[in-house]
């Protein structure tokens, strides 16, 4: 990962934590706040609606206190106080005061709670009442919650129970409003706010009907089962949390039996809607601030790292070996003064490898002036001698003249020949062409180099050198132009048969390499020390006696043209081994 | 002398008293008595029974009034709108001498409620009174006419379940006859475990009518629920199968309630067809059998081989308006308007 990918990580990570904090905070007091303003809210809604309980239980009292005051139901007492009270004429009376009244269950009973007139069951006259009545709840003539069977299962009602005195005895007027969906309806509240009714037979309703989902409402309820107290929990109905909704459990008991609950439902719908509008637009918003942050850790990265990617490229240049390379920092901070640094070294490096040419060729000229003099020198001095030498027969022997003439004048031409060798040496290494590049196949200019030196491996008076070949058959194509690569492998190969003397083992191998084709020429001879290696390729350095230094020069000039590079390893009596890499042709 | 003179009016005005009350108490010719029924029937047709026994009676009733005796009786037929209305004439060729009333005009298909309100409007002189509200009727004052018992309301117990008897019996024995007589038929009828009324049969009271619910119980233990039915419109029949249901429940028998072809038992009302006790258990199944005895035998079988519960005999009333005189009902509900006048006809 570079710097500069770093940095803008760092940078928009800062960023985006920042603003995903801030919007955390946000959302999280704003929750709070919510919070708190439904708690009020549903304490509101909870307090109001038992008001209208309470109101509702008054009604069913004032109901039931205006049936028992009705004068069919002064007749019933009357009847009660006969000795042999006859209440047939009355078995439809309960329910015409329940007609009346508007009420969904009335009963008229016998002190013992024997029905003499039902509403709700006709036919049960004569039989006890079936309905949850305590005594409390006759002597306290108080409206009480009850649960009174019905053909379509049990129903939980409000109810209010009135005796009615007509002499020595009396009779009851039980009359009850159901809770049941219209009674939900009947209750005024809040837009908003829904009534529910959980009766403990298992069944949930609203004012519309049975509700939908009721399993969602199994652990609120779990609790009321238990607790008998009231109870609150969040509830989503659907998977849209815009259905949830803030339910407080109010238990419906008489005595210690658990009647149901009312449940009521305040909407969390526009609480969602609000906590998710917030969401979206902190996530908008923080979305934004991310970019922007991006965008700001990108513009600062830029303007941190582009001094720094300068420096690298700088860098990069100098060491491909452009040492002109300036570095254009106008900042005063620490990477301006880098880049100054890196300025003043480059100009330093180009002051020093100037300085160090000039040495270098001061010094060659030196050694090529001794060379050429040393060169020349040895020619010329049986030249002079040579030619001494005539005179002085000439003077002195004249009978030998002729003799002396005939091996001077040898002798003069084969010095004049050696002249001409040295100069025709340093001329083509003066005149070297730039190579033509074709695809040639190394193991094979190989092959066909080692050919030329097959005679001289074994002939006589010469000692004898085992060639040996070590070639790869694949991947070893290269650009090249044959007849000066075979140039350098034939001076490669003369230097290691020079270098065995007495005779050794020349290997030569190729080989193919992660896109490089390396050439490896092996003598065994006296080997090289760690200074002649270093100094090896410099023109006109020779370790023999007779030679110009231009060989190895001539090699190390063909591989550079060649784009490649060469190595020489070894150790003093234990051979050298000269090293071509050369770049595999690409679609090899 | 003023003496004499107030005595004289006195004596005078006793005896323009009396002459009015006679008058008043003869018979008067002319008037039309109109009845609403809450059956109705589409034919006049004698070989077109109907199944319901409302209707049957009805029909009954027409045909005796209008066709009887070859075209002789007291009246004959001067308008028909099938299941709607029969207007009725008076025959004046009537072989037992013109009736009282001009016409007669029977308004069908009335609901007890329509025809508690013709009443009340005085746009009807004659309509049905259902039991329940007859003896508060007769408290108020009103002029009501009852037959004999002529109706007789059993449950039919139908199907093939092996245990069907036992639940019959059980049945039979949970059903608190009393209580439904005394509350429901307001003290009307008469509690039977018998097809034939007492008045018809004699033995009627031989067939047992106890309540024994620790018995039932017994019988009934374990035993699947029963499907009920009953005709839903009749406020009686429905008000009876309610407590009947009650009384089930307490013996340990559920009865649920269900459509009659899919029903376990049925509660009917049959009408009682004949004031001969032979032909009428004829007409309900039986054997025809003069000797009381042998009469008694065949409605016990009838009674096993339908596997019937009868539970009541009960008689048909009607509300009359104070100006009907001598409506008088037959033995077995059957009306006799040849004898009905109006006050207010012409004397």
């Amino acid at each position: 990962m570079t710097f500069r990918t770093r940095l803008l990580l760092v940078s928009s990570l800062t960023v985006a934590g920042a603003v995903a904090l801030v919007s955390g905070a946000v959302s999280g007091a704003t929750r709070r706040a919510f919070d708190r303003i439904s708690e009020e809210r549903r304490k509101g809604v909870t307090d109001q609606f038992q008001r209208e309980v309470i109101s509702q239980d008054r009604e069913v009292e004032d109901k039931v206190q205006r049936a028992a005051a009705s004068g069919a139901v002064q007749q019933i007492a009357v009847e009660a106080n006969k000795s042999e009270p006859d209440f047939s004429t009355f078995v439809d009376e309960a329910r015409a005061q329940a007609d009346a009244q508007a009420l969904d269950f009335l009963d008229i009973l016998q002190p013992d709670l024997t029905i003499i007139s039902s509403a709700s069951a006709p036919a049960r006259f004569g039989y006890k009442s079936d309905w949850l009545i305590a005594p409390d709840d006759v002597s306290a003539a108080k409206s009480f919650l009850t649960r009174i069977p019905t053909d379509n299962g049990t129903a939980v009602a409000f109810a209010a129970v009135h005796a009615v005195s007509v002499g020595d005895k009396s009779i009851l007027v039980v009359g009850a409003r159901k809770l049941d969906p219209p009674f939900l309806a009947s209750l005024g509240v809040a837009p908003g706010v829904r009534a529910m009714l959980w009766l403990a037979s298992g069944e949930v309703m609203d004012a519309s009907g049975p509700v939908a989902n009721q399993q969602n409402l199994a652990g609120l309820l779990d609790t009321v089962r238990r607790t008998r107290q009231k109870a609150f929990a969040t509830v989503q109905w659907t998977r849209d949390p815009a259905t949830a909704e803030s339910i407080v459990a109010l238990p419906l008991v008489h005595g210690d039996t658990l009647l149901g609950a009312l449940l009521v439902g305040t909407s969390l719908r526009e609480q969602v809607l609000l906590e998710k509008g917030i969401l979206w637009t902190g996530i908008g918003v923080g979305g934004a601030g991310i970019l922007l942050g991006v965008l700001i850790g990108f513009w600062t990265t830029l303007r941190v790292t582009r001094p720094v990617a300068q420096l690298v490229s700088g860098v990069e240049a100098v060491a491909g070996g452009d040492w002109n390379t300036r570095v254009r920092v106008q900042s005063g901070d620490e990477i301006g003064q880098l880049a100054g640094a890196f300025n003043k070294m480059t100009e330093q490096l180009i002051e020093q490898r100037d300085r160090a040419i000039q040495a270098e060729r001061v010094a060659a000229w030196r050694e090529l002036a001794r060379r050429l003099a040393h060169e020349l020198k040895n020619p010329l001095f049986p030249l002079q001698i040579t030619i001494e030498n005539l005179q002085r027969a000439r003077e002195r022997h004249a009978e030998e003249f002729d003799e002396v003439f005939r091996e001077s004048t040898a002798t003069l031409l084969a010095e004049m020949q050696n002249l001409k060798t040295i100069v025709g040496q340093f001329s083509d290494f003066a005149k070297m062409p730039p190579p033509e590049f074709e695809a040639v196949n190394a193991s094979a200019l190989v092959r066909e180099v080692m050919k030329l030196f097959e005679a001289q491996f074994h002939a006589e008076g010469r000692p004898c050198i085992e060639p040996m070949l070590e070639l790869a058959e694949a991947n070893v194509e290269i650009s090249a132009d044959p007849l000066q690569l075979s140039r350098a492998l034939r001076n490669l190969m003369l230097n290691a048969m020079d270098a065995m003397p007495e005779g050794g083992t020349l290997r030569v191998s190729t080989e193919a390499d992660d896109g490089t084709v390396r050439i490896a020429v092996s003598d065994s001879g006296q080997g090289l020390s760690e200074e002649e290696c270093a100094r090896l390729f410099t023109p006109y350095y020779t370790t023999k006696r007779h030679g110009t230094g231009l060989g190895l020069a001539i090699v190390q000039s063909v591989v550079s043209d060649h784009h490649g590079r060469i190595s020489v390893s070894g150790q003093p009596g234990r051979g050298a081994t000269f090293t071509i890499e050369l770049p595999a042709r690409r679609n090899a | 002398m003023r003496r004499t003179l107030s005595r004289s009016i006195a004596v005078i005005s006793c005896l323009l008293a009396a002459a009015a009350l006679v008058a008043a108490r003869r018979p008067h010719y002319g008037g039309t008595l109109r009845i609403d029924v809450s059956s109705a029937i589409g034919s006049l047709d004698p070989a077109d029974v109907p199944t319901d026994p409302a209707e049957a009676a009805l029909k009954e009733n027409i045909l005796q009034e209008a066709f009887d005796k070859g075209g002789a009786g007291p009246f004959r037929v001067a308008q028909w709108e099938p299941m709607k209305a029969l207007t009725l004439e008076a025959n004046e060729q009537a072989s037992s001498g013109r009736p009282y009333l001009d016409r007669v005009e029977i308004r069908m298909g009335r609901s007890p409620r329509d025809q508690a309100l013709d009443f009340e409007l005085s746009k009807a002189d004659v309509v049905e009174l259902p039991l329940s509200d007859l003896r508060r009727v007769q408290q108020q004052g009103g002029h009501t006419s009852e037959s004999s018992p002529c109706m007789v309301i059993a449950l039919v117990f139908g199907g093939h379940r092996a245990d069907l008897d036992k639940l019959r019996q059980a049945t039979a024995l949970a059903i608190d006859r009393q209580a439904i007589r005394n509350v429901l038929l307001q003290r009307q009828g008469e509690i039977s475990g018998a097809l034939l009324p007492q008045w018809l049969s004699g033995y009627a009271f031989l067939f047992p009518t106890a309540r024994d619910v620790t018995r039932a119980q017994e019988l009934a233990a374990s035993a699947a629920p029963l499907s009920f039915a009953w005709d839903g419109r009749d406020a009686l029949l429905r008000s009876i199968a309610e407590r009947i249901i009650v009384n089930a429940a307490e013996a340990g028998i559920t009865l649920r309630p269900a459509t009659a072809s899919q029903a376990d038992v049925r509660l009917a009302m049959v009408r009682i067809g004949s004031d001969d006790a032979g032909e009428a258990l004829k007409a309900l199944g039986g054997a025809l059998a003069a000797d009381p005895l042998k009469l008694y035998e065949a409605e016990r079988a009838l009674i096993e081989s339908r596997r019937l519960v009868p539970l009541f005999q009960l008689p048909v009333a009607y509300e009359l308006s104070p100006n009907v005189h001598a409506w008088t009902t037959g033995p077995i509900g059957n009306w006799r308007l040849e004898d009905v006048w109006l006050e207010g006809g012409k004397p």
